[in-house]
């Protein structure tokens, strides 16, 4: 377990350290976007002044090292493009986020496990493909068409929601409806197909055979015997999407103008913004440490198998 | 009768006695993260609601009025000194008296310390030596060198701070204090990401604004914006309607779009790079100049909703009358690519987030192809282009090119000067000559037409071309607020549509 743990904050540092360097590999400086066009005629001296305000002015290695320490006292510096500590920043627009990947992710968890299910238990083969190639075509729909095609139909047409931002006193689970509704449709398919193929294995098993000899029927096949076993590969595939679909919301936070971490991190890049911009990789790096180590510790408890 | 009830009857006939609205819903293309001048990538028409300038609306027409000063005037006839004469009465948001201390404070904070977009207009064209009080309501100021057009330009370009908050301020750009100007409206809220709130200044010196309540969201999606309008969830789209979208949303009943009249100082360009060969010879930037036709870029980009026209903007009053821009005569310009001999593949670049600059670059590339020049498109992200454009690490590039780019006569020396149009260094004989003039010009008249010789010098071997001057229309709700009106250079969503026509 100790060494597990030291691997684990061996990935940290590795990720943090990436975040460090990857930014600041891109054409320009963040002067550029502070001071625009008229960067051009800025002195040294000026430019320094400008970058003295983030310490973005100080050698690579000592920003480093300021970097990492900052780490250890939680301060992640301050973001170019909105003059802010990152931490609040990061604190501000995560809950946002997380209401949106949360929400997606249980419900497309719940929705592809029960269309997997269903596409085993249907007795014809005609449904099963129509069910295969309905998911399949759901998935390669492109996440911004899907939302603006939501806007359209039930926001301007019907007027039933309202088509962007998250409200302005209250009103917060309307706004929320179509962009969690677009990433659920975009990570069902994922969903399905790991479930679909778990429950083949499971279904194979012989403690499957000897439950059904009993006479148990297929919904008690599926819940109680296929069911949790299939569960497994679905946790690992929770633990790989989790940090993707956090940093995957730039799209629809984009389309419904919605104030989440993607929006946060598209600024950042736009902007050069490096404290900013490895600030939100770093906590995608940790949120992805902590849904393995989350989805290690289910899974030992789940299969005795890992326990022996 | 339950006291809920007649709390709501209370409130409900309160609110119609004082005439007070649901608050105008506004949509913004970008976020704000702060309202200062130095917030990055702030457009001034957003800074101008809150924060005023010595004269106003703004130095590109030429047209620009005593605002929070009474009167600026010439001291002498060099034209280096000016003595500003300010407004009575004006108090900050937060009820200190605005006087000329908070004046020289500002000009001296931008003068000396942490630059931003505005700043060189008072550290270098022009360079204010002196900046000393008078008394209290006037000051006077002097430059390193002649600026005949301070009153004009300079003087409309700063907006004003307020001393007693910003004197301390070591960062600006991580300033988080009260957001206090003396402008038309007050910031009450600023919810990260999500909108800002404004409320009326009801003491404004410019008389009391029309809208009480205004709330501005940030959506960076054109397409969502206008569904939202449509929706009636918004009351003013801030950006111009995209072309495709001009017939549908002026059909829709209960919106309307207003546009503008006057010609624009906003437009769409092509540079060149001077510093790489062909580009560095003027005949090939001719030839190229030639084989470019703006009008079909406007009908085929802007489905005809625009206009061509030369650099700098024909409605400028800073423009030379009568300059023209080097196009449409794709066969000379073939002759003289042919004369020049094997020419090399140039790339040209374009941001990946501005699909109407991808459609200008592919006809650009077809009608350079037609001439005989072999050119690709190159997208590149937002970020990069902005990096390559200023580090000038391009062939070609499309860009937006601003009002403070074509239409303010001091900038267009700090073009010529620092890379944009030229680079002070690179050998140009006849430029120099001309900017020496250009710094020698003492009146107003002299300093105007040292200009236009710069201008008549650029439209020879232009190192940028005018691809479209957009004819911009803006789409709103009649029944939420029906005064709006587009100032040239900034939009629709700025403070003279909510001010009394008489305040302009």
């Amino acid at each position: 377990m100790i060494r597990r743990g030291i691997g684990y904050l061996i990935v940290v540092w590795l990720g943090a350290t990436a975040n460090f360097l990857l930014p600041r590999l891109l054409p320009g400086s963040p002067v550029e976007f502070l001071v625009g066009e008229e960067s051009n005629r800025l002195s040294a001296t000026q430019r320094t002044a400008v970058l003295t305000q983030f310490g973005l002015d100080r050698p690579l290695s000592e920003q480093y090292r300021s970097y990492l320490s900052g780490l250890i006292r939680l301060d992640l510096g301050s973001s170019v493009a909105y003059g802010k500590p990152v931490l609040k920043l990061i604190a501000e627009r995560l809950p946002w986020t997380l209401l949106l990947v949360g929400s997606s992710i249980v419900l497309a968890l719940f929705l592809g496990f029960l269309l997997a299910s269903v596409f085993h238990w249907a007795e014809s083969k005609r449904t099963s493909s129509a069910l295969m190639s309905a998911v399949i075509f759901t998935g390669s729909l492109p996440p911004f068409w899907v939302g603006m095609v939501a806007i359209a139909f039930f926001a301007v047409t019907l007027h039933w929601l309202p088509s962007y931002g998250a409200g302005i006193g209250g009103s917060v689970l309307r706004h929320a409806i179509l962009p969690i509704a677009t990433l659920t449709l975009g990570y069902i398919p994922s969903v399905f197909l790991v479930a679909r193929a778990a429950l083949e294995d499971a279904l194979g098993e012989g403690y499957v055979a000897l439950a059904r000899s009993h006479g148990a029927g297929p919904a008690r096949v599926l819940l109680r015997q296929a069911g949790p076993v299939a569960a497994l590969p679905l946790l690992n595939q929770f633990a790989m999407s989790f940090g993707v679909l956090l940093g995957g919301t730039v799209i629809v936070e984009t389309v419904f103008a919605y104030p989440g971490l993607g929006l946060l991190l598209y600024d950042g890049i736009l902007a050069l913004d490096f404290p900013l911009v490895q600030g939100v990789f770093l906590l995608l790096v940790v949120t992805v440490v902590l849904a393995n180590i989350f989805a290690e510790l289910a899974q030992r408890k789940l299969d005795p198998r890992l326990r022996a | 009768m339950r006291p809920s009830l007649i709390a709501g009857i209370t409130l409900c006939l309160c609110l119609a006695l004082t005439g007070r609205a649901a608050p105008l819903r506004v949509s913004i293309a970008y976020e704000v993260g702060n309202l200062t001048p130095y917030t990055p990538a702030l457009p001034e028409t957003l800074l101008d609601l809150v924060y005023d300038k010595l004269v106003a609306p703004s130095p590109y027409l030429g047209n620009a009025k005593p605002w929070l000063a009474t009167s600026i005037v010439p001291e002498g006839s060099d034209g280096r000194t000016w003595r500003i004469g300010l407004r009575d009465g004006v108090r900050w948001h937060d009820g200190k008296p605005f006087t000329s201390d908070d004046v020289v404070f500002t000009l001296r904070y931008y003068r000396d310390g942490t630059p931003n977009r505005w700043t060189h207009h008072v550290s270098e064209t022009p360079k204010l030596t002196t900046i000393e009080p008078i008394d209290r309501l006037s000051l006077r100021i002097s430059c390193a060198g002649p600026c005949p057009l301070f009153d004009r330009v300079t003087a409309a370009d700063l907006v004003i701070l307020p001393k007693h908050l910003w004197q301390s301020v070591k960062k600006p750009n991580l300033y988080r204090g009260p957001l206090i100007g003396t402008g038309p409206y007050r910031v009450k809220e600023l919810a990260p990401g999500r909108y800002l709130r404004l409320q009326a200044n009801h003491d404004y010196f410019g008389g009391v604004p029309r809208v009480d309540d205004i709330i501005i969201s940030f959506i960076r999606n054109p397409s969502t914006a206008f569904a939202a309008l449509s929706a009636g969830e918004l009351d003013l789209v801030a950006a111009p309607v995209l072309p495709e979208l001009t017939a549908s949303l002026s059909r829709r009943p209960g919106l309307a779009l207003v546009h503008d009249d006057n010609g624009g100082v906003n437009a769409v360009e092509m540079r060149l790079n001077f510093d790489r060969p062909p580009m560095s010879d003027p005949a090939f930037r001719r030839a190229l100049a030639m084989a470019i036709s703006p009008a079909e870029i406007v009908q085929r980009v802007l489905l005809g909703q625009g206009t061509t026209g030369p650099y700098p903007a024909p409605a400028s009053p800073w423009t030379k009358p009568g300059i023209r821009q080097l196009g449409d005569d794709r066969a000379t310009a073939a002759k003289l690519f042919r004369a020049m001999g094997k020419l090399p593949h140039l790339s040209l670049k374009v941001s990946s987030n501005e699909p109407l600059h991808q459609r200008a670059a592919e006809v650009v590339v077809h009608q350079l192809k037609e001439a005989g020049l072999d050119v690709s498109v190159e997208n590149v992200d937002p970020a990069r282009s902005r990096a390559l454009s200023v580090t000038r690490q391009f062939d070609l590039l499309i860009a937006d090119v601003t009002p403070h780019n074509l239409a303010d006569p001091d900038q267009l020396m700090e073009s010529v000067l620092y890379g944009y149009l030229w680079r002070y260094g690179v050998s140009y004989p006849a430029l120099e000559a001309l900017v020496r003039d250009w710094h020698a010009a003492s009146t107003p008249q002299a300093r105007i037409e040292a200009g236009f010789a710069l201008q008549e010098l650029h439209s020879k071997a232009p190192v940028t071309l005018i691809l479209y001057y957009p004819r911009a229309r803006y789409a709103y709700r009649p029944a939420a607020y029906d005064h709006w009106r587009v100032t040239p250079g900034m939009g629709v969503f700025n403070k003279w549509s909510l001010l009394e026509s008489s305040a302009q």
